[in-house]
């Protein structure tokens, strides 16, 4: 199952593009890696529109979820500390994290042959840091195109270096959208770093739960954490889509 | 599976540091093709002709180069460009101010 967390992550492909001279450092423009987010919008405005105002709710209801994981956290901690008793028993990510909890404290066992769940969040968890890794050093490449028509395209390293190509004949409108675009675009990559520092978080507060009946360092608890802080955000995503389909 | 998640989380840790330690100086450009729609495949930016400009250092020094047209009366600024630049610019030192706050708290994170 992939780890990652919704549509948005997924506008996120590597690829092989030239780089204009300024950004080679003055090499030949050779083909380089970058990671490359392509908004290809219908021709209509209002079409256009709306599907840029659905990208940026789907990414606000992903910030609203981080800042909502503390406290959440915070509840299941006092119910397995037995401060709060467990009269709805957990469901859905506070579940699972439950059973990789008991997982890593040996309290369950698999048959021959049977992955373990701390084995398969590991690999998704090292899989999605790989790709946070390709993120953080490669270039962004950001295209705004109307029915394959390039309005805009900015490469953008991670310190702000800019190189932005405008679409002369391109509208005012035509800009703006590009504008919202690139923001969109930025602000995912920023939510993926946070992802990190909560999940970071959350693992902490996950080995104190464990405490010393853990016997397991932080690093493989990250991997725990990550799936419940993804796992999160999937619930909220769905209730968000069930809610605007009524 | 530990040493590939120690090794994957030291990478970013040490990609990190060396960005924090690289940003000096912030460069924005902006460049402009002639596509007309209904012509098909944009052009990259090897076709492209230079706009504007602008160079930030990290002890506050700027200095732009701003979009000029001939106009009646001589040189005039292009103002559609130099707003659109001006936005680029913007937009470039939000990222990067949020970006060095994310990368630095990341930092601190994964070295806990």
């Amino acid at each position: 199952m992939d780890q990652r967390y919704s549509t948005l992550t997924d506008m996120w492909q590597t690829t092989a593009e030239p780089l204009p001279a300024a950004l080679s450092f003055g090499n030949e423009a050779t083909a380089t890696s970058v990671s490359r987010w392509l908004m290809d919008l219908p021709a209509n405005p209002s079409a256009a529109m709306h599907r840029l105002t659905s990208l940026e709710m789907e990414h606000q209801t992903i910030e609203e979820g981080l800042v909502s994981l503390p406290d959440r956290l915070e509840r299941l901690s006092n119910q397995v500390n037995g401060d709060v008793s467990f009269a709805v028993v957990p469901d859905g990510p506070e579940k699972e994290l439950l059973q990789a909890m008991a997982e890593i404290r040996g309290e369950v066992s698999f048959a021959p042959g049977q992955p373990s769940t701390l084995q398969s969040v590991g690999e998704q968890f090292h899989a999605a840091m790989q790709h946070l890794f390709r993120l953080l050093t490669h270039l962004a490449w950001i295209e705004t195109r109307s029915e394959g028509v390039l309005l805009g395209q900015t490469i953008i390293g991670w310190g702000g270096d800019t190189q932005t190509l405008w679409n002369r004949n391109s509208r005012t409108e035509d800009r703006a959208l590009h504008q919202r675009n690139l923001r969109l675009a930025l602000a995912t990559r920023l939510t993926q770093l946070r992802l990190l520092i909560i999940a970071t978080q959350a693992a902490a507060k996950i080995s104190l739960l464990l405490g010393s009946s853990g016997g397991v360092g932080a690093v493989l608890v990250l991997p725990v954490a990550w799936n419940y802080v993804n796992q999160i955000l999937r619930e909220l995503e769905r209730n968000k889509t069930l809610t605007s389909s009524i | 599976m530990a040493k590939d998640i120690e090794t994957a989380l030291k990478n970013i840790a040490t990609q990190v540091s060396q960005y924090v330690k690289d940003a000096a100086e912030m460069r924005v450009e902006t460049q402009y093709v002639e596509v007309k729609f209904g012509e098909g495949a944009p052009t990259g930016f090897g076709q492209a002709q230079p706009a504007a400009r602008t160079l930030i250092k990290l002890d506050g020094d700027s200095e732009t180069i701003i979009p000029m047209r001939q106009g009646e009366d001589g040189l005039e600024i292009d103002d559609a460009l130099f707003e659109v630049h001006e936005r680029n610019v913007a937009a470039a030192i939000e990222y990067r101010a949020e970006m060095l706050n994310a990368l630095l708290s990341a930092l601190q994170a994964i070295g806990q």
